[in-house]
């Protein structure tokens, strides 16, 4: 029987032994990187946000609270982590005459598209051009959000997070994350809708 | 459509969308939707915003990060380690000193307070001597030519016995700063005590004359 993430962070903490610890680092290394990767749309970033997460967990194991759940507290050092490298990146934007981090590498992009077509075998190739690009379209209107709003949208809507997990991962009040919830949505809603409310493009009919 | 009521609407359909409205909010969105198309056009925006962030693919990390992370931790405990202990070791240090600060202060003013309450303790000290004193074959002599001069003389006899008490004092004063509040509070009872004893060493003396 898989033990839960609270079983084997007590066994680590207990005893120390760091099977626990990296059972829990491969349950969630892919989520924190897809998490942090939409956040920061960066991939060497969003693998900094991962190792830095594991390794302020692995510091602070004993301040967990066992009434807690363990992946709330993951997300919320992850959350804090985005932060911390969305605040470096704005003051060298500051610094900068241009913006080069606001758009995501067409690197990193077809990388991701080569796997959402590896998800959807079912797309035909037309399809799967047509995806990349709408893929790269949210991508690239999802990163004009302000942070917060950014955040709370991708915790709602590609972690299907509750309104309350996201309060307690970002420390605000569940009428905060109401609220970015809506504007973001909205603020995504006119940055999509040239794209994506177009007759010939419904991804959400998928 | 009623855009007063519209736009009181319209912030709620994120949480309708996401079921996470209150009983109420959700009756009274459904109530409007069903007669609003407005709404119900913005709601299906909503949908569509909403599912096109789902329908992005999960990015995968592509490796395993466990084992370096696990020789990183590993790594960096020595030093953190050791800043975590100094800091405890430097706050316990800080909580004795308190706490010694603390029990000096208190087992200060309890000495004080202690005599304050039962000031009569200390005074019973002082004065007793003067009673053994008074029964010396000098002062007897000196009593009962006074006594003799005059019957009444009751403020005969404090007066030996007051220089004499204020000798012991000083000599208790000398002896040890740690009476002086003590010494000092008596100072404040003495007078009647005086008086009192005053009195007993007349008796006293007048015992010795009926002796």
């Amino acid at each position: 029987m898989e033990l839960t993430d609270e079983a084997l962070l007590e066994s680590f903490r207990k005893t120390g032994d760091s099977d626990s610890f990296t059972t829990l680092v491969r349950r969630y290394q892919d989520r924190l990187y897809n998490l942090a990767y939409r956040v920061l749309a960066n991939q060497e970033e969003a693998e900094e946000v991962v190792q830095d997460t594991f390794l302020r967990i692995h510091e602070g194991a004993s301040n967990f609270r066992q009434s807690k759940v363990f992946a709330g507290w993951l997300f919320r050092i992850a959350h804090n982590a985005c932060l911390d490298i969305l605040r470096v990146r704005q003051k060298e934007i500051a610094n900068m005459s241009f913006d080069q981090t606001a758009t995501i590498s067409p690197a990193e992009e077809s990388r991701s598209a080569v796997l959402g077509q590896l998800a959807d075998s079912k797309a035909g190739p037309e399809e799967q051009f047509r995806l990349r690009e709408q893929h790269q379209v949210i991508q690239d209107s999802l990163s004009q959000l302000p942070d917060e709003q950014r955040v709370v949208i991708v915790l709602r809507d590609i972690e299907g997070l509750t309104y309350d997990d996201i309060a307690e991962i970002v420390g605000a009040s569940q009428g905060t994350v109401r609220s970015r919830i809506h504007y973001g949505r909205l603020k995504l809603r006119d940055l999509l809708r040239p794209h994506i409310f177009s007759p010939d493009s419904t991804p959400a009919s998928r | 459509m009623d855009n007063i009521k519209c736009r009181a609407i319209e912030p709620l359909l994120d949480g309708y969308f996401d079921n996470e409205l209150s009983p109420n909010e959700l009756a009274s969105v459904q109530s409007h939707l069903t007669n609003c198309d407005d709404c119900s056009g913005k709601l299906a925006e909503i949908v569509m915003v909403s599912k096109g962030l789902s329908s992005m693919p999960k990015v995968s990390l592509g490796k395993d990060l466990s084992q370096a992370i696990l020789l990183k931790a590993q790594a960096k405990p020595q030093t953190k380690g050791q800043v975590l202990t100094f800091k405890r070791m430097a706050i316990w240090a800080a909580a004795a000193c308190l706490i010694l600060g603390l029990s000096f202060q208190f087992l200060n003013k309890p000495a004080v307070k202690v005599s304050s309450l039962s000031g009569v303790e200390p005074a019973k000290v002082v004065p007793t001597q003067p009673v053994k004193v008074a029964r010396t074959p000098s002062v007897r002599k000196l009593m009962q030519r006074k006594l003799a001069a005059a019957p009444q003389s009751n403020e005969v006899a404090p007066k030996p016995e007051a220089k004499i008490n204020q000798q012991q004092k000083q000599k208790t004063l000398i002896a040890g700063s740690a009476h002086d509040e003590v010494l000092a509070f008596d100072d404040g009872y003495q007078p009647s005590l005086m008086e009192g004893m005053g009195m007993a060493t007349d008796e006293d003396g007048l015992y010795a004359l009926k002796m």
